[in-house]
């Protein structure tokens, strides 16, 4: 990125309301290692259930733990689970959607035809199916959501590789007699990337989404681990005495989400000008 | 026409074979030992004996596929080992809930998603559009299940006009059965209809560019009229779209948002099933869910040809 | 009685660098059972003309001036009343049949909207008269081609519907931009044959908006030609034909290839590009490709001067124009 690209970049509003609000969760997940304001595991039974006051900014818990620290706790979670979850299902679908670009034939046919009734299998049935497996648990809900992703990229990646393909300077790398393999390395994915970190940042939403459901089920984060969704979970048992227990983690969810739709739209927009005319 | 819907539903059927052997090497193959994974692993021997034989595991896995794969066409699911009845009877008395619930949150969802984006396409660059855009950007972000429950809090803690959640049954009377459907089918449709009034709106906004409106308009007919007799039918097109894969958010979503309201249905059920590791009755309703999603999106494409006669000729 | 009265028309373009002109000044008369050509290249200004006349100027876009139809000004009137005048009293055909007709309706239907939306009757009845109307411009089978979608019509097929379409109502003025451009060349002369016919039938006035030049020779009674919005050049078909004033036109002419011209003789191109609107000249917008442009020329929009009898041309330099055509 240039200096005329950043400054670009934040004057576009809204890239720059979303680089806030993901800053702002990202900052409170990296605060988190180092301080919060109370513990976020320790039960204090005697200070349980207290409204939001100076002293514990969003409240208290019905085991008296203290809300902002347990969401800024919880930020890293669903950090944690949507980049490992983006990872595995950007880097698998890519690599297939490149193959599939690269060796066409029955290979592309295969991988089309994979990601094409994988759309049966909505993120949280897929991870009711692996949850019925292996158990609740982070690493089986980040395993769920990441296979989701990864015909959500191959299709992508297959559809921008192929178009690429098709250009001319493929043709001059062809004829100056550089293999398959090379092409796709060095010519193919570098023009295929931004398109792919515009659909991983949409993804990485969609991730912490699905995280949120699947801990609000219990098969997703187990405690004392804070996560968003048990949060919501608890916070629906206490509804009556302590309804502000469900405002503060669904506001977490949201800001997080909201931040990286908005720098996902932006970023299209900064990358491809043309298309942000289209819309 | 004929020969595009018979394509198609050939499609269908395969779709339909390659996501029930998915969940069927998913749930029954990949486990290696199926009965262990429903019993835990302090199970005694003998009952787990009796659980292989009962689900014929000494069976090789291709014939076990076969049998249920025939169940399925037959309506045979099988027995529920949690409770004991067949899982058919299961499904059936829990479809009541969901099937309702899902139509309903779909009525909503294109009544909202529609309106909204009508309007912002008509007043595109003006306050409204930008209101719109904004109310789905939240929208968007919101989890369904975080809205449901702040719909419980204001409308139930609050102002107690309805109960936090539960299900009368239909016997209890018609009324007091939707009044219980409404808040969960509120919460499930109003995430989609964010999603749909913005696919409304661009549709709108890319359909009002063309010739066609131009000469519509040119016949006198006021924007309006052009927009209610030439355009809504064109945008139309793209929404199908989103509409038929929006179904299938609706239907896991009603997994998560049965289990806010405590809603005896299908969602519900699978979520029990897994808690109590319920193989037989999980294998079922993914594949069951699975197949209303496929079935829905066959259904679109058949809509497609219904209002676009381009693809009634074509091969 | 004068049918239409264009007066000073000009139209300006909202564009990033300020207001652009995308028509400016024209001005012209028609009678009806006339009909006028406008002719140019794209960008002169010819289509945003038309789109002034029908009322459907870009979102944005600002017209001012005067167009009076039967002595009303139609930039006066208000969205209703403009739409009651909208493919009533003037028709228009569009340059592609392809895209210009909605596709998911039936084109009788199309054919019989105006009728239910300007005289009032039932649906039936007017779609019985739209066969009568495809029938009458030639479409083949018109009873059971009413029921057919654009995507099961050829281009010409497709354009007869559109010409229906705009007679629908036995509009006073029928407004067409390029409707053969689109079509094969073969098919090209009977649409315009077939317009002109329906034009005489009917006593209708006829603006005619083509870069074609063939188009213009073989359909209309008197032309302008257009340059950067403006209408540079204005005479009867045949005097344009036999003798050009203003040096675009020259240029126009001398561009364009001449069945019978002896080989070897070289087309002359004009000189550099179409500038952007937001570009153009102030005074005269030829002048920066004008071959003979003098430093009066940049100070003044030239006026309208007589080149013969009903012959204008809006050039301060029509005497050098003449000594080098002749030279």
């Amino acid at each position: 990125m240039s200096g005329g690209m950043i400054a670009r970049a934040f004057r576009h509003r809204s890239f720059a309301i979303g680089a806030f609000l993901t800053g702002l969760v990202v900052l409170a997940a990296l605060v988190s290692y180092v301080w919060t304001p109370w513990s976020a595991t320790e039960l204090v039974v005697p200070r349980k259930l207290r409204p939001p006051s100076g002293e514990h900014l969003f409240g208290t818990d019905h085991f008296g733990r203290d809300i902002l620290s347990m969401i800024m706790v919880g930020a890293r979670n669903s950090i944690v689970v949507g980049v490992v979850a983006v990872a595995i299902g950007c880097t698998a679908g890519t690599a297939l959607g490149l193959l599939a670009a690269a060796r066409r034939g029955w290979v592309e046919e295969l991988v089309m035809r994979f990601s094409d009734f994988t759309f049966a299998f909505p993120a949280i049935l897929s991870a009711i199916m692996i949850t019925a497996l292996l158990g609740p648990g982070t690493v089986n809900s980040i395993l769920a959501i990441g296979i989701f992703n990864v015909p959500v990229f191959a299709r992508l990646a297959r559809g921008a590789a192929a178009s690429i393909w098709a250009r001319d300077f493929i043709l001059a790398a062809r004829a100056a007699g550089k293999g398959t393999t090379r092409i796709t390395v060095e010519h193919v994915l570098p023009n295929i990337l931004s398109i792919i970190i515009v659909q991983a940042t949409i993804a990485f939403a969609l991730a912490i989404l699905a995280e949120a459901g699947l801990s609000y089920l219990g098969l997703g984060t187990q405690p004392p681990q804070p996560s968003w969704g048990r949060m919501l979970n608890d916070a629906q048992t206490f509804m009556y005495d302590a309804p502000y227990l469900a405002i503060f983690p669904g506001v977490a969810i949201a800001v997080a989400v909201l931040g990286l739709n908005l720098l996902g739209d932006g970023l299209r927009d900064l990358i491809d000008p043309r298309l942000a005319r289209k819309r | 026409m004929a020969f595009f819907l018979l394509r198609r539903f050939a499609t269908l059927l395969g779709t339909l074979l390659a996501a029930s052997l998915v969940v069927f090497l998913v749930l029954e193959v990949l486990p290696g030992d199926p009965a262990q994974v429903m019993l835990g692993v302090d199970a005694q021997p003998d009952t787990l004996e009796a659980l292989r034989r009962k689900l014929g595991l000494d069976r090789p896995p291709l014939e076990r596929y076969l049998a249920w794969v025939v169940g399925l066409a037959t309506g045979d699911l099988g027995v529920s080992y949690t409770y004991s009845v067949p899982v058919s009877e299961l499904i059936a008395e829990r479809l009541v809930l969901t099937v309702p619930l899902a139509l309903i949150a779909m009525a909503l969802t294109v009544v909202i998603a529609l309106g909204l984006g009508l309007f912002a396409a008509s007043h595109h660059g003006r306050p409204g559009d930008w209101g719109v855009m904004t109310f789905s950007q939240l929208g968007i972000a919101i989890p369904n299940f975080w809205f449901a429950i702040l719909l419980i809090l204001y409308f139930s803690v609050h102002l107690g006009w309805f109960s936090a959640g539960g299900f009368p049954g239909w016997s209890a009377g018609v009324l007091p059965a939707l009044q219980s459907l409404l808040l969960p089918a509120i919460s499930l449709a109003i995430v989609q209809a964010a999603i749909l009034a913005r696919v409304t709106r661009s549709a709108v906004l890319e359909v009002l560019r063309e010739d066609f409106v131009r000469t519509a308009r040119a016949k006198g007919l006021t924007r309006r009229q052009a927009l209610w007799r030439h355009v809504l039918r064109n945008a139309l097109i793209p929404v199908i779209t989103i509409m038929g894969l929006q179904f299938a958010n609706l239907l896991t979503g009603t997994i998560i948002i049965e289990n806010v309201f405590y809603l005896p249905g299908v969602g519900r059920l699978v979520f029990q099933a897994i808690t109590q590791r319920d193989l037989i009755v999980v294998k079922d309703v993914v594949v069951l869910i699975a197949a209303l999603v496929v079935i829905v999106n066959f259904l679109v494409d058949v809509l497609y040809a219904v209002i676009d006669p381009r693809l009634r000729t074509q091969r | 009685m004068t049918l239409l009265q264009v007066e000073d028309l000009t139209v300006a373009l909202p564009t990033r660098r300020g207001w652009a002109r995308a028509v400016r000044d024209l001005s012209f008369t028609l009678d009806r059972g006339q009909t006028l050509g406008l002719v140019g290249e794209s960008g002169c200004g010819k289509s945003m003309t038309a789109l002034a006349l029908m009322g459907l100027l870009p979102e944005g876009a600002r017209a001012s001036g005067r167009i009076a139809l039967d002595g009303e000004d139609l930039l006066m009137l208000d969205e209703p009343e403009m739409c009651r005048i909208r493919g009533n009293r003037v028709g228009m055909i569009f340059q592609e049949p392809m895209t210009a007709l909605n596709p998911l309706q039936p084109i009788g239907r199309q054919v019989a909207e105006p009728l239910q939306l300007h005289r009032g009757v039932g649906r039936a009845e007017a779609e019985r008269e739209a066969v009568r109307l495809l029938d009458r411009v030639g479409l083949p089978n018109a009873a059971q081609r009413a029921h057919a979608h654009p995507h099961q019509l050829s281009g010409g097929q497709r354009q007869r519907a559109m010409i229906a379409m705009a007679l629908a109502c036995e509009p006073d003025l029928l407004v067409a931009d390029e409707p053969t451009t689109a079509l094969d060349v073969t098919i090209q002369g009977q649409i315009l044959d077939l317009v002109t016919e329906l034009v005489d039938e009917r006593g209708m006035a006829l603006i005619l908006i083509t870069h074609d030049l063939g188009v213009i020779a073989e359909t209309v009674d008197r032309v302008i030609v257009m340059y950067g919005g403006a209408g540079v050049e204005e005479a009867a078909t045949d005097d344009l034909f036999a003798y050009r004033a203003h040096p675009y036109s020259q240029g126009l002419f001398a561009a364009l290839p001449q069945i019978g011209l002896a080989r070897g003789t070289r087309l002359e191109p004009i000189p550099g590009t179409v500038p952007e609107l937001a570009d153009m000249p102030d005074a005269c917008t030829f002048v920066d490709r004008c071959p003979i442009a003098v430093g009066a020329c940049r100070a003044t929009p030239p006026p309208p001067l007589a080149v013969g009898p009903g012959h204008r041309a809006r050039c301060i330099r029509l005497d050098e124009a003449r000594r080098r055509s002749q030279g």
